[in-house]
């Protein structure tokens, strides 16, 4: 992380459960910022922002939601590690009140860590329309910290947030008083916390949390404990699991369970409203098992068709200026051809960047902010989950295959949804298979030159068909997944300007990371034109898509281009086999065939290798190089033989 | 009587008996705020689907439960409340 430190007098991270309003929140304060500098961590989640408010400057910083500090996912582990490791000096623990019991099961895990807190009541109106009334008062007295009710998505109640954090940071308010567990598991905790005590020397702060992770989670901790303690720790679990009949880590996880909702029902009152609000009645059709599915089809349907007109447009619009810009390089061809490659190199991928990408990306990233702000996301992974798990997955893939259909890239990103690791990866494997528009444009431009549009019907159903086996073979050799539990969130209406600004971040995201990249990968294919490297690559390729597949050697250099932008090879095909249009091409329709399945499989393009080893590391993305490569392979030998009969 | 989640009958107040699936399930369970002895309501009683299911003991989160996940999940009704 990039920060510069010396300038930054306190620190302050928000935490809280997943969708309690954290970046909300985050959103609202750096607003109000003075003087304004943004840093994304390099962490996909960490977002970090420099503020000055009542004379001090400080690092905000909002973590990714967790339910509890037993993380068993990654993005969890991201905050849980933050929170042990970095320099915190104040912790803003968000709260949805609307979920008020559960929400407090993290904030008294939070106290554990002994650390500077304040709590945000967030989700006010929620709850109030829910009928729930909060004493937020008494929250205080009982938990020691201050307490301040906001409502992150108004802006309400932020000004006294962060009045009361400035007070807290200067005048180093108390932490929150501790709760015990029942008198065993107290015992037990004190023991062990003693001997870390002994073992921390010194830094004693943190002792007790670290003696109720030892018991609890033993997996999660750094420090390493001596084989004495290893043993204690061993006798108490023995004792206490035989006594009642439950592992530590599920006595805890009760324990905390039942301290949180003595809490709640301390602090609130729920006045039952009687009437069902409308929103539920919504809710309950949006998941009807059939009409459920006939509104999916439909909000499916409009978000394709919007992205596309929206895409189609402006990459239109886009296009025609842009493609005059060869004319202004134009008189360099003659002199100076090696610059002209250089900067007709340059020119492609920004063609790339700007005519196709972006058109696309930027409705996509809105659309499906507006749709994952209203919390019908999780409602279409709720829907479909039978059907992903016929391959091996679940209902939180559909996201980023829907929008694998656009563009890869941010399909890639999409994938983030989903919390399992294995489920991630093998999704981003597949995704590579998913025609992208552009693909799609090359399976459509061949199949209307030479085989009419049925030939496209079975290239997309073949499509399908090398998904869902490949789905079924990944899942089988990494290890089975965990079954689908998705928190369901309520709805909402969605926000426009929330979703402007997830899309502002995106973009400023993309241009910093991937199109430098991009244009450098351009910019070197330009100078391997002009050396006419295609020549050694025709014949590495040659193994491959001569001797096997019996299709043109010269094919074989487009094949590169295709790997910066697959429409490409519309353009560099013709030029290759030395022919003014497509349907000119010296190919019988059966090598069209197999031309078509091998390009519409092997690895999609450069921005999608990158941002996949940017989101999965290299190992995965080079496998999946391989893997589709190989399968790409494999289908279109099967097509020549199947075609040769 | 004792069901699998999958098999409870619908808007009926269930207790949770039992959750015997495997430790990472479990764990994202209790995570979510679902544990032994909570209250919950069926909202969704359609079999080839995901169960979902309220938390009427901790509060009114919305859960969606894969469908093996549910036949390992067990409850009663919960006779006083009904
Ligand atoms: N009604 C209401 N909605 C809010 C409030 N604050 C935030 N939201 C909405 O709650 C949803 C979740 O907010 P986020 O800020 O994305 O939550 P988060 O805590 O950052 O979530 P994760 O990053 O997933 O952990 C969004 O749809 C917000 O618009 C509030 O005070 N009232
Ligand atoms: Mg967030």
């Amino acid at each position: 992380m990039k920060i510069n430190n010396k300038n930054i007098d306190f620190v302050i991270a928000l935490v809280g459960q997943p969708n309690s309003g954290k970046s909300t929140l985050f959103n609202v304060l750096a607003d109000i910022k003075v003087s304004t500098s943004n840093f994304s961590g390099t962490s996909v989640q960490v977002s970090q922002t420099v503020l000055s408010y009542g004379g001090l400057n400080l690092l905000l910083v909002d973590l990714p939601g967790t339910y509890s500090l037993n993380s068993t996912f990654e993005h969890e582990r991201i905050t849980f590690d933050y929170l042990l490791n970095s320099k915190v000096d104040l912790i803003i623990n968000v709260v949805d009140v609307s979920l008020l019991t559960r929400s407090l099961e993290l904030t008294v895990e939070l106290t554990e860590l002994n650390k500077p807190m304040i709590i945000a009541l967030n989700m006010y109106d929620e709850a109030i329309s829910q009928g729930i009334s909060i004493d937020e008062n008494k929250l205080s007295e009982i938990l020691g910290v201050d307490v301040i009710p906001t409502m992150a998505i108004f802006g309400k109640g932020v000004k006294e947030l962060m009045d009361t954090a400035i007070n807290n940071l200067r005048f180093r308010k108390n932490k929150a008083s501790k709760f015990l567990f029942t008198s065993k598991i107290e015992r037990s905790i004190n023991e062990i916390e003693n001997e870390i005590k002994r073992h921390l020397n010194g830094n004693s702060e943190l002792a007790r949390f670290y003696a109720i992770k030892a018991l609890e989670n033993p997996e999660l901790l750094k420090i390493s404990i001596n084989s004495d303690v290893r043993n204690k720790i061993k006798t108490i679990e023995k004792a206490i699991v035989s006594d009642r009949n439950q592992d530590l880590f599920e006595i805890f996880s009760y324990e905390r369970h039942h301290i949180a909702m003595k809490l709640s029902k301390q602090i609130s009152t729920f006045k039952d409203t009687r009437k069902k609000p409308i929103k539920q009645k919504i809710d309950e059709l949006l998941l009807h098992p059939v009409l459920g599915y006939i509104f999916l089809l439909l909000a499916l349907f409009l978000y394709f068709f919007l992205i596309f007109i929206v895409g189609d447009t402006v990459s239109g619009l886009v296009e025609t200026p842009l493609s005059k810009l060869p004319e202004l390089y134009e008189s360099l061809s003659e002199n100076q051809p090696f610059l002209w490659y250089s900067i007709n190199g340059a020119f492609m991928g920004l063609m790339g960047v700007f005519g196709i990408v972006l058109p696309y990306f930027l409705p996509l990233i809105f659309l499906t902010s507006i749709y994952e702000e209203t919390g019908y996301t999780a409602r279409i992974a709720f829907l479909l989950d039978g059907l992903f798990h016929k391959i091996g997955l679940h209902g939180k893939s559909i996201v980023p295959f829907i929008l694998g259909f656009g563009c890869t890239v941010p399909a890639l990103y999409a994938s983030r949804i989903i919390e399992s690791k294995r489920d991630r990866t093998i999704t981003g494997i597949l995704l590579t298979f998913i025609p992208c528009s552009a693909r799609i444009a090359v399976i459509f431009a061949l199949a209307a030159a030479f085989t009419g549009p049925i030939w496209a019907m079975v290239v997309f159903a073949f499509v399908l068909l090398v998904v869902s086996l490949s789905g079924k073979a990944l899942s089988k050799v990494l290890t089975k997944p965990l079954g689908l539990i998705l928190e369901i969130p309520n709805l909402k209406l969605p926000s426009i300007k929330i979703s402007l600004e997830k899309t502002w971040r995106k973009l400023r995201e993309f241009l910093k990371e991937a199109v430098l990249f991009l244009l450098m990968g351009s910019i070197i294919l330009g100078w391997l034109e002009y050396f006419h490297f295609d020549v050694y690559v025709n014949s590495l390729f040659a193994p491959i898509l001569h001797n096997l597949l019996d299709l043109p050697v010269e094919l074989g250099s487009t094949l590169v281009f295709g790997f910066l932008r697959k429409e490409l090879i519309i353009v560099m095909s013709t030029q290759a086999l030395g022919v003014a249009t497509l349907s000119a091409l010296p190919l019988t329709v059966e090598q069209v065939i197999v031309f078509i399945i091998f390009v519409t499989l092997y690895f999609p393009c450069l921005a999608t290798f990158i941002v996949m080893t940017k989101e999965f590391g290299w190992k995965t993305s080079v496998f999946a190089a391989v893997f589709s490569i190989t399968v790409a392979t494999i289908s279109a030998f099967l097509f020549k033989i199947i075609l040769s009969i | 009587m004792e069901y699998k989640l999958i098999d409870a009958p619908l808007g009926k107040i269930l207790k949770v008996t039992g959750i015997k699936a495997g430790k990472d399930a479990r764990h994202r369970l209790y995570a979510l705020g679902v544990h032994i002895g909570d209250k919950i309501i069926k909202l969704s009683n359609t079999k080839w689907r995901p169960q979902l299911i309220q938390n009427l003991t901790s509060d009114s989160s919305k859960i969606a439960i894969g469908k093996g996940l549910s036949e390992k999940i067990f409850v009663t009704e919960s006779i006083d409340e009904n």
